[in-house]
């Protein structure tokens, strides 16, 4: 009679499933053991007889029908379908957000040229004096440096106060601009005045010479509008608008 | 025994194809052009929800489901009714699939399946009408539903017949753990980690759980020994 441990031992061999050691052993029990042999074979035979057991074909077919599916798994939209009413909305929203804008922007645009242009003129007037006065101020500075240097401190005096300094500081800033250089070297540093001409760089006596005549002979030129914030908006909207729609259609596309 | 031809859903190209023939053409038409290649790519697209590559797992592995479920249970509408649960329940749960071997995840939920149905079936047990006008033996039952041979003798098939009936009684009287393990070994030939991966139990177990129903198998059938065929009789000598 096997006992159940050579039972279970040989069960294992026959499925190849034993140790190597335990394997050996039991190869070499098997050679002197005709009952062991013997309980080996049937048990290979009972085996043979379950493999060989007739695959039974399926009384029907078990696919599952499309209302079967859906009680058991109803369908989740994925991420994208979930999307599309959002960015759908986002992209409409946008849209019309872009349109007012843009309309703002062009009512304010046209507004501002028509109220706009007249004082733009007179600011342009307005700050082309103040230069140029800032610049003859600084050329007849030059020049009563240049006087300075030339009278004595009793002349410097009655130089200072006077009215048609600016016209004479234009031409004497020409005369200054020549002699820029000369003039730091000059006797009349010991007045204080050179300190003034030293101070004023040669190149601002060189604009007052090139550019006064310009601001006198030419009409002041209206500066170029800058972009409007309405109209910045518009532009961002506009492109806001053109992403979204863009993934909308993508999405639906999906 | 009258083939239901089942339904199949709306929609799929690859299905409508072979809708109008005969089931069992049809059935091994499917068998034939699905490759192993094709499976993974399946599941996947099964997961996303594609009822089509779902339902092509299913013709590729009901057969191997409704045996292992006819095994165990022991008889046809238990088994076929345990397959249909157990395909149910993986299209429910194809999520839970995370790689692997499918047939192992499937045989668990097959194996599963039946035991639920053996635990419905203790808790109200009954003849079925089916039951009562089989056989005794349980001959007629199969008689119908095997995929024959077609170079099989007449006389080789009442013999092979009678010796299904008589294993399957012999199977029918394990205990169901051991009944499973036996089932899932020596009828669909599944190694010792196969079976511990689909029925979660240690190498160990399937060993001693294996070896003991084998034990029981052997009593169970010398005990009918006379019966059995020549071939398959236990204690003669065995042709090589």
């Amino acid at each position: 009679m096997i006992s159940e441990q050579d039972f279970e031992q040989l069960s294992a061999y026959m499925d190849d499933a034993l140790p190597a050691a335990e394997k050996a052993a039991l190869e070499a029990r098997l050679q002197q053991d005709p009952e062991l042999k013997a309980a080996l074979r049937d048990l290979r035979l009972q085996t043979r007889a379950l493999r060989d057991l007739p695959r039974l074909k399926p009384p029907r077919n078990f696919t599952l029908s499309p209302q079967q599916a859906q009680a058991l798994r109803p369908a989740r939209p994925s991420l994208l379908a979930s999307l599309f009413p959002a960015l759908r909305l986002a992209t409409a929203v946008s849209a019309f957000a872009f349109v007012v804008v843009l309309a703002a922007s062009f009512l304010t645009v046209d507004r501002s040229t028509l109220t706009l242009a007249p004082a733009a003129v007179p600011m342009a007037i307005a700050t082309q004096p103040v230069e140029a006065e800032h610049l003859a101020e600084s050329a007849a500075v030059a020049a009563t440096a240049e006087a300075g240097a030339l009278a004595t401190p009793s002349e410097k005096q009655a130089l200072m106060p006077e009215g048609t300094r600016v016209v004479e500081g234009m031409e004497a800033a020409h005369i200054a601009t020549d002699t820029a250089t000369v003039e730091t070297t000059t006797p009349a540093a010991e007045f204080g005045l050179a300190q003034i001409v030293t101070e004023t760089p040669a190149p601002v006596s060189t604009e007052s010479r090139v550019f006064l005549p310009s601001v006198v002979a030419e009409p002041a030129q209206p500066a170029a509008p800058p972009l409007s914030p309405l109209a910045l908006s518009a532009a961002v909207l506009g492109i806001i608008t053109l992403v979204l729609a863009i993934a909308t259609w993508l999405t639906r596309r999906r | 025994m009258a083939v239901n031809p089942g339904s199949y859903p709306e929609g799929s190209a690859d299905l409508k194809g072979v809708e109008a023939m005969p089931y069992f053409e049809m059935y091994e038409d499917v068998l034939v052009s699905l490759s192993p290649m094709d499976e993974p790519a399946l599941i996947r697209a099964a997961q996303r929800g594609d009822l089509d590559a779902f339902n092509r797992l299913v013709l590729e592995y009901q057969s191997l489901a409704y045996n292992v479920a006819y095994r165990v249970l022991g008889e046809e509408p238990a088994a076929a009714d345990a397959t249909q649960e157990a395909f149910l329940s993986a299209y429910k749960h194809l999520d839970s699939y995370r790689g692997g071997s499918f047939r192992g995840w499937l045989l668990r939920i097959v194996t599963n399946a039946c035991y639920d149905e053996l635990r419905r079936r203790k808790r109200r047990p009954s003849v079925s009408l089916e039951d009562m006008l089989t056989t005794p033996d349980g001959a007629e039952s199969e008689s119908e539903a095997v995929l024959a041979s077609p170079d099989e003798l007449p006389e080789e098939r009442v013999q092979r017949r009678e010796l299904a009936a008589h294993i399957q009684d012999c199977l029918d009287r394990l205990p169901e753990e051991m009944r499973m393990v036996v089932v899932l070994c020596d009828v669909q030939g599944l190694d010792y980690a196969e079976i511990a991966a689909v029925r979660n139990i240690a190498l160990g177990t399937v060993k001693s759980r294996l070896s003991r129903a084998r034990a029981r198998l052997r009593d169970c059938l010398q005990d009918k020994r006379e019966l059995l065929p020549t071939l398959y009789r236990l204690g003669d000598e065995v042709p090589e």
